[in-house]
């Protein structure tokens, strides 16, 4: 089944990319806990990963790294949602393999449209 | 006989004492300063060195007192924990009979100290020369107060983010219908928060640009800019406002615009400030013009211009028809915090941190930022970005 990933560990932001995905036809599953979502990640792989950087357990970026390194040619691109927009933030988001890079806050019309770019409904 | 000379003798030793006396609280006050100071005198032997030399570089004072500045030198260069230059600058200097310099110079050990120092050559009142003085001061405190207000704000600002994202993002989804229909109430409420809460974010962002700034952290990505296209693009999104205040915002743009050596999004932030503040001072029903060309010596120069302007340039022009800006407000109108009273009378909101960001941006681009205007006239803004060729 196809299916975008959302993680992100705060709720209400959670809440929003969700609704505003499913709203578009998309199939969302969302967690806040990103080593669970790096297991999910690698056992079933998404259309489309969106992650948050600043998660409670392991950094949204090291999980762009393990998933483009586990899953090579096969990883699914992968939207890096931050709050810091700095250019080295966004140079470290691409350095670990990340195809976008959305700083918050974002209107959630802009992230569908990023999410468009990758994975049609 | 005897009696005169006797009477001599208690002169002498008095002025001797007095002498002494005058010698040890100079040097009380030297050992009791909070910062390092050496002298060397005109053969360049080091004279004078206090108890803090001996705090802050580790070397006791008696192995360098009567010393070649060399002999300092190669002291200070044995100990890996002192930076290479300390050495440099006492070599450097000793030869130096009038130059007066000062620098930065960070300590890791025996403590972690930031040092300001300056060293200048020192005269007797009659103006013989008699030496050069070098004055270290810690400003370890300082720095580390500057590093954590840098810090903070940049953690609060980042956190602000957070929930700004959901007051946005939800009130975007309502304003979109995808809750329901909209009462013309609602939408107008809601219409207030998305405007509150972008105002609330252009300010965290502004914030969050000073602390950069002052802390000269602002990372920027120069290249080569389309200058003409970045305009449009940037001024666009002003379009509906300029419409709803029945104002005309124009671009006069020449066929051929070059290109300039600049960061894209800093361009677009400078001009949107500007442009900004020009649809917000200017009455309804008024006129903003947007230009740009390339400014060469064999140009009319625009009226003002610093002389640090180095000429052939890129020119962009905000010029607004708006009720101008007394002079005096001119002179204050770049630094931080500054509101014209103009500004503070017409109700108009604003922090004071929009044109501090702008002259601090388009000044790390190589750029000179400056305005003209008469009061009644209207105010013409002006800054310039080096060509990229």
């Amino acid at each position: 089944m196809s299916y975008v990933l959302v993680v992100e560990d705060d709720k209400y932001i959670q809440l929003l990319i969700t609704r505003k995905l499913q709203s578009a036809g998309y199939t969302v599953r969302a967690l806040a806990s990103g080593k669970e979502a790096l297991a999910l990640a690698l056992r079933e792989p998404p259309s489309i990963l969106l992650l948050d950087v600043m998660l409670p357990d392991i950094s949204g970026l090291d999980i762009c790294k393990a998933v483009k390194a586990e899953l090579g040619a096969k990883s699914p691109p992968v939207i890096i949602l931050s709050a810091r927009g700095q250019i080295s933030d966004v140079q470290a988001g691409k350095a670990v393999g990340a195809d976008d890079y959305l700083i918050k806050p974002f209107a959630p019309r802009e992230l569908l449209t990023r999410v468009q770019r990758f994975v049609r409904v | 006989m005897t009696g005169d000379n006797a009477l001599h003798n208690s002169d002498s030793n008095d002025a001797l004492a007095e002498i002494q006396r005058e010698r040890d609280t100079l040097e009380a006050i030297l050992e009791t300063g909070n910062d390092a100071i050496i002298m060397l005198d005109t053969e360049q032997c080091v004279v004078t060195a206090n108890l803090q030399f001996e705090s802050f570089f580790g070397i006791p004072r008696y192995s360098v007192i009567g010393q070649q500045v060399e002999a300092l030198a190669a002291r200070l260069g044995e100990n890996a924990a002192l930076p290479e230059e300390l050495s440099g600058i006492f070599l450097r200097l000793a030869s130096e009979p009038s130059q007066t310099l000062g620098g930065d110079s960070e300590l890791e050990s025996p403590q972690r100290r930031t040092l300001v120092w300056y060293s200048a050559p020192v005269y007797s009142q009659t103006g013989t020369l008699l030496g050069r003085v070098f004055a270290f001061h810690d400003t370890t405190r300082e720095r580390d107060a500057d590093r954590m207000k840098t810090q903070f704000v940049s953690m609060i600002s980042h956190e602000l983010r957070t929930p700004l994202t959901s007051i946005k993002g939800f009130t975007e989804l309502m304003l979109e219908g995808e809750a329901g229909e909209l009462q013309p109430e609602v939408r107008e409420y809601l219409d207030i928060i998305q405007f509150s809460a972008n105002r609330l974010l252009h300010l965290v962002n502004d914030i969050l640009d000073v602390t950069q700034l002052e802390a000269g952290r602002l990372e920027l990505r120069p290249a080569r800019l389309h200058v003409a296209a970045l305009i449009e693009a940037a001024i666009a999104p002003m379009g509906p406002l300029a419409m709803s205040k029945r104002q005309l915002l124009t671009l006069e743009l020449p066929t051929a615009v070059p290109d300039a050596w600049a960061d894209a999004e800093r361009v677009t932030q400078i001009l949107t400030n500007l442009v900004g503040n020009a649809l917000k001072y200017t009455p309804d029903g008024g006129t903003i013009r947007v230009k740009a060309r390339i400014l060469t010596p064999f140009d009319t120069l625009p009226p003002n211009m610093p002389s640090e302007v180095r000429l052939p340039t890129l020119l962009i022009a905000i010029c607004d028809s708006g009720s101008g800006i007394e002079p005096a407000a001119q002179a204050e109108l770049f630094t931080r915090f500054y509101r014209a009273a103009q500004a503070i009378e017409s109700q108009q909101a604003g922090t004071g941190l929009g044109l501090f960001i702008v002259k601090s941006l388009v000044t790390l681009q190589g750029g000179v930022v400056w305005v003209y205007s008469e009061p009644g006239r209207g105010s013409d803004f002006y800054f310039t970005l080096p060509l990229a060729d």
